[in-house]
C-alpha cells in the first residue's frame, strides 16, 4: 500500500480537492493514456478500437455479445484504470462510474427495435435488448473490473465529458465515493455523420480520487467548487480533453 | 450553518400513472386495492406469450403526438411553481422508444427522442428556464437523480432541485423485456411465492426537493424531509440481480448512515417489487441483513401500476409521502399467497405503521441499486 497524498487544509466548506490520477481516450484517431502527455485527437469518423489484447489483461467471454457502445466504453474504462495503475479485477472496489452521451445508445436501440418488428415481435433479441440501457456499459465495467460505487450517466451538455465530470465531483463531494471514473462515450448515429456540425464517436475517461496513493507519478491537484472543475493553475476545466492537455 | 446538516425538504409531489392522473386520485384506488393492468390495447401482442400492462386511458388523445410528454404533462399539473433557479433533473429511460417505432416505420417521428429534448420541454411546459441535467440509471433512475439532487442542495449548488420522470409502456420495452421472459404470462404478484413476472406500466412522478431558503419562497408547508440516500452497484450481473443482495444492502446501508439512523428507526419499507422471481428473492435477502427479522410494513405498487422503468423512483416516492402522512401502506396488489419470506411484512390490504420513516428502494439493469429515506415533518 502507497502512502496517501496529504490534503491541503485551507478548503472552505463547500470545496473539495481532488486528484486526477489517470485517464486514457479511443478516438477515430487512435488511441492514448493520461500519462503519455498527448491531448486528445478528436477526429471524424468510425472508431477502430485497439486488439482485446492490448486492453484487458484477459480473455472476456462476453465481449463478443457487447453493441460498439458497450466495446467502445468498457476499453476505454479499461484503459484509464491501467493508466491509474488499478487494473485487473477479482478485488471488489468502492470506485464509480459517471459517463455522459449525447446520443447514447441510440444506434443498439435502432438495432435491436429491427429484430422486434419481425414475426410479431418472437424474434426480438434478448441480448441486444440488455444493451437498451445506457448504464449497462457501466455495470459490464463494475463486473469486469469489480467496482461498487455509483453508476449512472448523464446527458452531454456540450463540453465533451463536463456533465460526467462535474457529476462525478459532486459524487465524491458527497462522500459518495472516494474514486470516480468520469467519462464521456459516444457512438454517433449514422444520420447524425450527416449533421451540419461535425459530430464524434469517442470515448474518454478518467479517474478522479479524493484520497490518491502517490504510487502513481502523473497526479494532478484540482479544486471544485460551486459546481466549477479548476486545476492547480486555477484555470476552469469545462471539458474531459482538457484533463490531458498540461 | 454546516452545510452538510442542511435539511432537504420534499417541497412538492405529483404523479400521474394507469390509476389516475393525480396523486390525489392515485391514492385511494391504491388503497383500495384496485389494479390498472389488463390486456394492452396500445399495439399488438397476439404473438407473444404475455398481453397485459397498465396503461393510462386516452394517452393518444393528449396535446401532444408523444406519449410520455401527455402522461408528464399530466402529472407536471399537480405542481406549484418552481421557485426560480431551480435545478431541472430528467429520469426518463426509454424515451427515444416511440421515435425509433416511428422512424422504422416509415413514419413521422415524434420531436422529442433523446433526454435532453425530455427536460427542455418540461421547462418550457412549466415555464421555467433553468439549469439542469438528465440522469439514466436504469430503473433506479429517478432514485438516483433524487440522491443527486440533494446532494447539490446540501454542496450549495442548488436551493431547489425538482427531479421528474416518466416512461410509458412501448412496443419496444414490451417485446425487449417479453425476450428476456421477465414478463408475467398473467398479472403482477410482487412477493408472492407463485409470481412469474413484471408488468410494464405507463407512470410520471416529480418530487420538489428544496433548502430551507427556497422552502420559504414556497407557500405551502413541506411534505417530508429527504434525510438519508445511497447508491451502490452489485458488479455482478448486468442483467440479473445479485442473489446476495450486496449492492443493494450497501445502498440502504448508505442511506441510513447519512440520516444517522438506525436500522430499527425505519417503520415501512417501499420495494422495487417488480414481482420477478429474482429481484424479489434478492430484495427479501437484503431486507432481511439489515434489519434482522423484525417485521414491519413492506410494499410494492407495482401490480396495481406496473413497472413504470425510470418514473418508478419518483413515481413510488410521491406514494411514499402519502403513506408517511397518513401512517399506513397500501396493499400490495396482487399478493395472494405471500413467499415465506414476505409473510408478516407484505399484505394485500392496507397496514398502519408507527413512527416516521419511510425507506424506498430501487434497482435495475447494469446492476444499480439506489435508496432514499423520507422522514415526517409533523
Amino acid at each position: 500500500m502507497g502512502e496517501t497524498l496529504t490534503p491541503t487544509n485551507n478548503q472552505s466548506a463547500h470545496e473539495l480537492e481532488v486528484w486526477l490520477t489517470g485517464g486514457a481516450w479511443i478516438t477515430a484517431a487512435g488511441h492514448g493514456r493520461l500519462s503519455h502527455g498527448r491531448p486528445v485527437p478528436l477526429a471524424p469518423g468510425r472508431v477502430s478500437l485497439p486488439p482485446h489484447q492490448e486492453i484487458f489483461d484477459r480473455r472476456l467471454p462476453r465481449y463478443g455479445r457487447y453493441d460498439d457502445y458497450t466495446k467502445l466504453g468498457c476499453s476505454c474504462v479499461a484503459l484509464a484504470l491501467k493508466d491509474a495503475g488499478l487494473a485487473g479485477a477479482g478485488e471488489r472496489r468502492p470506485i464509480g462510474i459517471v459517463s455522459s452521451s449525447a446520443f447514447e445508445c441510440l444506434e443498439t436501440d435502432a438495432a435491436y427495435y429491427r429484430t422486434a418488428v419481425e414475426e410479431g415481435g418472437t424474434l426480438a433479441s434478448p441480448n441486444v435488448f440488455s444493451y437498451t440501457v445506457p448504464g449497462v456499459v457501466l455495470g459490464e465495467c463494475a463486473v469486469i473490473f469489480g467496482l461498487t460505487g455509483p453508476t449512472l450517466c448523464v446527458g452531454e451538455q456540450g463540453g465533451r465529458g463536463q456533465a460526467a465530470l462535474l457529476t462525478a465531483l459532486r459524487l465524491v463531494a458527497g462522500g459518495m465515493a472516494d474514486k470516480m471514473l468520469a467519462g464521456w462515450i459516444d457512438s454517433a448515429p449514422p444520420e447524425a455523420t450527416s449533421a451540419p456540425e461535425p459530430v464524434f464517436s469517442g470515448a474518454v475517461f478518467v479517474l478522479l480520487e479524493s484520497k490518491p496513493l502517490c504510487a502513481n507519478a502523473c497526479a494532478r491537484r484540482m479544486m471544485f467548487a460551486k459546481g466549477k472543475l479548476t486545476d492547480d493553475g486555477g484555470r476552469a476545466i469545462e471539458a474531459l480533453p482538457e484533463l490531458f492537455e498540461f | 450553518m454546516n452545510p452538510a446538516a442542511e435539511p432537504i425538504f420534499v417541497a412538492a409531489a405529483a404523479a400521474a400513472s394507469a390509476l389516475g392522473d393525480t396523486l390525489e386520485a392515485i391514492w385511494p384506488r391504491l388503497l383500495a386495492g384496485e389494479t390498472a393492468i389488463g390486456p394492452v390495447r396500445r399495439f399488438d401482442t397476439s404473438r407473444l406469450e404475455c398481453h397485459n400492462a397498465a396503461c393510462a386511458p386516452g394517452l393518444e388523445d393528449g396535446p401532444t403526438d408523444n406519449l410520455i410528454c401527455n402522461l408528464m404533462g399530466r402529472c407536471l399539473a399537480g405542481l406549484p411553481p418552481l421557485p426560480p433557479g431551480t435545478f431541472v433533473i430528467w429520469a426518463g429511460v426509454k424515451g427515444d422508444a416511440q421515435y425509433i417505432e416511428q422512424t422504422q416505420a416509415g413514419q413521422t417521428p415524434t420531436a422529442c427522442c433523446l433526454p435532453r429534448h425530455y427536460r427542455q420541454w418540461v421547462g418550457a411546459a412549466l415555464g421555467h428556464d433553468g439549469p439542469g441535467l438528465e440522469i439514466n440509471a436504469a430503473c433506479a433512475s429517478s432514485t438516483v437523480a433524487l440522491a443527486l439532487g440533494a446532494q447539490m442542495i446540501r454542496q450549495g449548488e442548488a436551493a431547489s432541485v425538482l427531479v421528474c420522470a416518466a416512461d410509458v409502456v412501448s412496443r419496444f420495452t414490451f417485446t425487449g423485456f417479453s425476450s428476456l421472459r421477465g414478463v408475467s404470462r398473467a398479472t403482477c404478484r410482487p412477493f408472492d411465492a407463485q409470481r412469474d413476472g413484471l408488468c410494464l406500466g405507463d407512470g410520471a412522478g416529480a418530487i420538489l426537493l428544496a433548502g430551507e431558503k427556497a422552502l420559504k419562497s414556497l407557500s405551502a408547508p413541506p411534505l417530508a424531509r429527504l434525510t438519508g440516500w445511497g447508491i451502490a452497484n452489485d458488479a455482478t450481473h448486468i442483467t440479473a440481480p445479485a442473489r446476495d443482495g450486496c449492492g443493494l444492502i450497501a445502498a440502504i446501508e448508505a442511506a441510513l448512515d447519512r440520516a444517522g439512523l438506525a436500522p430499527e428507526a425505519v417503520q415501512a419499507y417501499c420495494a422495487h417489487g417488480t414481482a420477478t422471481l429474482y429481484n424479489d428473492a434478492m430484495e427479501l435477502t437484503a431486507l432481511e441483513q439489515v434489519f434482522g427479522e423484525r417485521r414491519f410494513p413492506l410494499f410494492s405498487v407495482k401490480g396495481a401500476l406496473g413497472h413504470t422503468l425510470g418514473a418508478a423512483g419518483t413515481l413510488e416516492s410521491a406514494l411514499c409521502l402519502k403513506a408517511l402522512a397518513e401512517r399506513r401502506v397500501p396493499p400490495t396488489t396482487g399478493l395472494q399467497n405471500p413467499e415465506p419470506r414476505a409473510e408478516g411484512r407484505a399484505l394485500d390490504r392496507p397496514q398502519p405503521f408507527a413512527g416516521g420513516n419511510v425507506l424506498k428502494t430501487n434497482s435495475g439493469f447494469g446492476g444499480i441499486n439506489a435508496a432514499a429515506l423520507f422522514e415526517a415533518v409533523d
